[in-house]
């Protein structure tokens, strides 16, 4: 069973003759498109912009990088950097660079004599004032016993802004708690995101609520770092809706199969994000 | 707010008078048409003294009444009954011979010397099967071509149970669906659809009483017992205006009323499910009861799964149909039913789901005088469904969902004369709609520590209409009326909703917020139905039909697959939504053949406004302003039927094929451009055949076959984060997945019959899907992974490939059969 689906519970529970498998189909192939994936942050680095071509469903060759395009990247605060090709499909800037808040960022593509551009502004994002780790000694009705990790910051006066969380532990990320995006806006109805106060974190704990992001679990003595993203609200819903098309398997759930609004002219697809990065770590002690 | 009749009370008299107007304007359009059709009716009458005969037609053995029997004047004209088994005939003063006539029945004749106004009620017996042959009375031919309505089905429960359908279970929902204009909305699912319209634009009624959802186990069953059914009927089209509310067509069900004469019972052991109905007289002659009631047990054998999540699961359905009627006097009769239907699904303790619904219909038949018959209803319907998922320890979160009803209707007929009947009448509903109740919860503690109420919200809709049915001659009849219905939404709650109804943005721009008092009337809609159908005999085997009509729907469901699961959501029209609007003509024609064969061929056209449809990327799951991922536009669907049905003899039997074609044309989806929607299905075949072979045996086979549905395919993939990602194209639906056909057969085997008891079993075998066809179910586009390899050797992880889930390959079943 691929994915958990209400269908697929009952037939399996049926168990009578259902069965999926793989079929042959010819469905009608599109032109290849120019794929862009990108993001730079406030965070000094060598930015990073990679181009590839769309391809038929079925063809399984490797991804079609895209070697020969003039990519450049400006800035409203002045910066022009034109980015080099140096592996398959990417193309790297000379020197580590970093991007200002309250400044907006352009991406422009000329490939095979068109022009792709792609622009966004980079917004503020909350500093994380505490990153702690606390140990839950019972079972709380909620969540089991263990120690457990949370980040702590003041974040109303950035009201709307959208996050991507991701949780390292020993310099892995996290495969089930890798990345919790929250939408402060509560514009996806989530019994997490109601039920916290995020500006008083500390206070759920004492009343037995989880703080936010989502805890995971950690042993003592592991080495934690928490990387923060905050995201244009486009881009955010650009995840939300790719990995819902991704998660696709005929549920009544499912959104119509559409690509997901992405902010790159001319027929361009893949997204160019600017987003405000913050990271804090943490050597989880012995209670 | 709990309903009361003082609730309705305060909506009239307050301050509502939008309302208030609606209804004066109705009164007064009424009161119009009633005046200028009685000036109509009286100026065409003859003005000979006439005198009446009326009464109930009802089955012999058991008390039923029969509905559609007809009662033939030897030297021209006659009656049928209603659906309560009644009949009005106006004669002038004479001597007549009256053949009272009900297929598989015998006839009964009656002399009657006219000198008065009579009632003469009369029971049919039941043919028996060697009379049955005999019975096609050498008219029926005549009889049928003459009383088939143009776009209108009818089938009684003793034919249906005939076509067993998968596992061997009688379902009448999956039997219609052979029937033309009608398709099913796939294997494994009871949703079907009429001329193009989708699922929830078919309103289906169990004795009045509105069912919001018709599946069992998420569609593999409709929730009709087949024992507790009477008589179906479905309107395609040429809609009377006596029905509203829904788009496309009506299903019009009626339980049975329970034997009156003695007590009896049938029942059945299944593959999947087990039946009992008991029935009897509470007074003989007089009154009757019937409670019928089913359990499916496919989790009884769940714990013998090797899967250990498997044993822990739960799933079954049952239900519960009671009918109960009392004659209160020659003239008055009292009708109790109720239905109650809950289905269970749980996948060990992490998450179980449940739905159903339940309806109560209280009726009372009254005969005014012997040309004016009317029968008043209060009816209650609702639909519910929770889910709760463990997420914890001790801890879930759960959702539940419910719309609920509660209307009170009263429906006249006024049987001028033998050529012109009246009916006219009027209905009030009160909607309910809890868009969902969030709550997480501790089982330990019993501390509920987030509850989230999505506002609820309510409507009142209104229905009023008028229709006569008038004879000009042998060969000429019509059917014409009008239909006012109205809607109004009613504050109490907090709403959203877009400034501006014409752009339907997306829910990020619903941000107007506004606050209605409870019991206010913040939005109406209105819209005038005229329906008709004329039918014009051209000779007596013979008849060319032709039928129009308008409907508006005010709810509805917003549904992103071509199934229907408890999960979609009903919603109103409101300030973001407008109604649904659809104009349909159709036309037909009917030829009978003396070798007892029926056929039609009809044609249809259907305009359909406002209708919707999800935008890209919409987000579905717990939405609280679905509203704002919905695009509104218009739809247009048109097609031809055909049908050569053999109902009487050894063999029997039907085929019946639909060519159709449905389309969508709204703004933001597929570039603007029109669309096939998401259930059009070009090509629709079904061929039933019925051989006895003897008194006792019975074979059915069966063949379907239909075009595949239509499939918004990726027209390519592109690398993104690490994944492989579909990359759609602008055109929705653009691929169609394979077609769908299958091969039934069943074989029934009856008890030897003993004269002396009463006591009959049959055992019925039958194979589902014969030829073990694969059949498309769904098919999603995906990455293989490292557990599709068992099932698919050949394929490599990694790979982008096509996933095709078939629901059913070939099922054999038993089932025992009894009665009593």
């Amino acid at each position: 069973m691929k994915k958990l689906n209400i269908l697929y519970l009952v037939i399996g529970l049926f168990a009578f003759s259902a069965c999926e498998k793989i079929v042959d189909l010819e469905i009608p192939s599109g032109d290849p498109v120019l794929v862009v994936e990108s993001q730079i942050t406030n965070k000094k680095e060598l930015w990073k912009v990679r181009l590839s071509l769309s391809q038929p469903y079925f063809d399984q060759a490797t991804v079609d990088g895209i070697a020969s395009a003039v990519v450049t990247i400006t800035g409203t605060d002045g910066l022009n950097q034109t980015l080099t090709h140096t592996d398959t499909g990417m193309f790297v800037s000379q020197d580590s660079m970093q991007c200002v808040a309250g400044e907006t960022y352009t991406l422009s593509v000329n490939y095979n004599g068109d022009l792709y551009q792609a622009s966004e502004e980079l917004a503020n994002g909350f500093p994380i004032d505490t990153i702690a780790s606390y140990n839950l000694p019972d079972n709380n009705g909620f969540i089991e016993a263990g120690i457990y990790v949370f980040i702590q910051g003041k974040e109303n006066e950035y009201k709307g802004d959208s996050y991507l969380w991701k949780f390292y532990k020993n310099d892995t990320l996290q495969e089930s708690f890798g990345s919790i995006l929250e939408n402060d806006e509560f514009g996806m109805v989530s019994y997490l995101n109601q039920s916290i106060d995020v500006n008083d974190l500390l206070g759920g704990i004492a009343r037995g609520i989880v703080p936010r992001p989502y805890p995971f679990k950690v042993e003592e003595g592991d080495l934690i770092r928490v990387e923060q993203y905050n995201l244009s609200p486009q881009y955010y819903q650009y995840i939300i809706d790719l990995e819902a098309q991704l998660n696709r398997s005929g549920s009544p759930f499912d959104p119509p199969p559409a690509n997901p609004n992405d902010n790159i002219s001319n027929g361009g697809i893949g997204y160019f994000s600017v987003a405000h990065f913050t990271e804090k770590d943490l050597v989880v002690p012995v209670f | 707010m709990k309903f009361t009749l003082s609730y309705f009370t305060q909506i009239l008299t307050k301050h509502y008078i939008k309302l208030y107007l609606a209804l004066y304007v109705c009164s007064i359009t009424m009161r119009l048409l009633l005046i200028s059709l009685f000036l109509v009716l009286s100026s065409i009458a003859v003005l000979a003294q006439q005198y009446t005969i009326s009464g109930r037609v009802e089955d012999a053995s058991n008390g039923e009444t029969l509905i559609g029997a007809t009662i033939l004047v030897k030297g021209g004209g006659g009656a049928i009954t209603n659906e309560y088994g009644f009949y009005s005939l106006s004669l002038e003063e004479g001597s007549y011979t009256l053949t009272y006539q009900y297929l598989g029945y015998e006839d009964v004749i009656k002399t009657v010397n006219l000198s008065k106004s009579k009632t003469i009620n009369v029971d049919l017996a039941p043919a028996s099967t060697e009379m049955e042959t005999a019975i096609i009375t050498a008219k029926s031919s005549e009889r049928k071509v003459e009383n088939k309505k143009i776009s209108v089905v009818k089938m009684e429960a003793s034919k249906i149970k005939e076509i067993p359908v998968i596992f061997g279970e009688v379902d009448i929902l999956k039997t219609i669906t052979l029937l033309p204009g009608i398709q099913s909305a796939g294997e494994g699912n009871s949703g079907f659809n009429v001329r193009g319209g989708s699922q929830d634009q078919n309103l289906i009624l169990l004795d009045e009483a509105t069912v919001y959802n018709a599946s069992h186990l998420l569609g593999f069953f409709s929730v009709f017992n087949g024992d507790a059914v009477k008589d179906l009927e479905v309107y395609k089209g040429g809609i009377p205006a006596k029905y509203g509310g829904r788009l496309s067509s009506i299903v019009d069900i009626k339980m049975r009323d329970g034997n009156n004469k003695r007590f009896a019972g049938i029942g059945g052991i299944g593959t999947i499910s087990s039946r009992l109905t008991l029935e009897g007289p509470i007074v003989k002659d007089k009154s009757s009861f019937m409670v019928a009631g089913r359990r499916s047990y496919a989790d009884i054998f769940l714990p013998l799964a090797p899967d250990e999540t498997i044993q822990e699961s739960k799933l079954y359905f049952y239900d519960l149909n009671l009918k109960a009627n009392y004659e209160l006097s020659d003239k008055d009769r009292l009708y109790v039913s109720g239905y109650f239907g809950r289905d269970v699904l749980g996948l060990s303790e992490l998450f179980s789901l449940n739905w159903g619904n339940a309806t109560a219909t209280l009726r009372w038949n009254h005969i005014v005088n012997d040309k004016l018959f009317v029968n008043t209803s209060l009816v209650y319907s609702d639909f519910n469904y929770g889910f709760d998922v463990k997420f914890a320890e001790n801890a879930n979160f759960g959702l539940d969902q419910a719309i609920n009803d509660v209307y009170i209707k009263s429906d006249w007929t006024y049987f001028k004369n033998q050529n012109s009947k009246l009916n006219f009448g009027a209905q009030a509903i009160y909607h309910r709609f809890n868009p969902g109740l969030f709550a997480a919860n501790n089982e330990e503690s019993e501390a509920v520590f987030s509850e989230i109420q999505l506002e609820k919200k309510k409507a009142f809709e209104t229905g009023w209409y008028v229709d006569h049915e008038y004879k000009f001659n042998k060969r000429l009849n019509v059917r014409y009326g009008l239909r006012l219905s109205s809607f109004s939404n009613i504050g109490g709650s907090e709403y959203t909703y877009s400034k501006n109804p014409e752009t339907y943005e997306p829910i990020q721009e619903l941000t107007t917020k506004d606050s209605f008092a409870s019991g206010e009337i913040y939005n109406t809609y209105a819209g005038l139905e005229p329906r008709a159908a004329i039918s014009y005999n051209l000779t007596t085997s013979m008849a060319v039909k032709g039928s129009y009509n308008r409907t508006f729907q005010y709810i509805q469901q917003a549904t992103n697959t071509a199934s229907a699961f408890p999960t979609d959501q009903w919603f109103s029209a409101n300030l973001n939504i407008k109604p649904q609007r659809a104009d349909q003509v159709a036309v037909g024609l009917f030829k009978n053949f003396d070798i007892g064969l029926e056929t039609s061929a009809e044609i249809y056209y259907k305009w359909m406004e406002n209708q919707i449809d999800y935008r890209d990327n919409a987000s579905i799951a717990f939405n609280e302003n679905l509203d704002g991922e919905l695009l509104v536009g218009k739809g247009w669907a048109y097609g031809a039927e055909f049908y050569v049905a053999k109902s009487e003899g050894k063999t029997s039997g039907f085929v019946s094929y639909t060519w159709a074609k449905t389309m969508r044309e709204i703004e933001g989806i597929s570039g603007g451009n029109p669309y096939v929607a998401n259930f059009d299905r070009r090509h629709n075949l079904s061929v039933v055949l019925t051989q006895k072979f003897s008194k006792r045996v019975l074979a059915t086979a069966s063949f379907v076959y239909s075009s595949g549905q239509p499939l918004t395919t990726p027209v390519g993939k592109f690398f993104y984060n690490g994944k492989w990602t579909p990359l759609y194209g602008d055109v929705r639906n653009n691929y169609r997945i394979p077609a769908y056909h299958r091969a039934d057969i069943g074989v029934t085997i009856k008890s030897k019959e003993k004269p002396d008891k009463r006591f009959k079993s049959n055992w019925n075998f039958s194979v589902y899907n014969l030829y073990n066809r694969e059949n498309p179910y769904a098919i999603y586009f995906d990455v293989v992974e490292e557990a599709d390899l068992d099932k698919n050797p050949g394929a490599v992880v990694g790979e982008t490939a096509a996933f095709q889930t078939t629901l059913f390959k070939i099922i054999p079943a038993i089932t025992w059969n009894f009665e009593f």
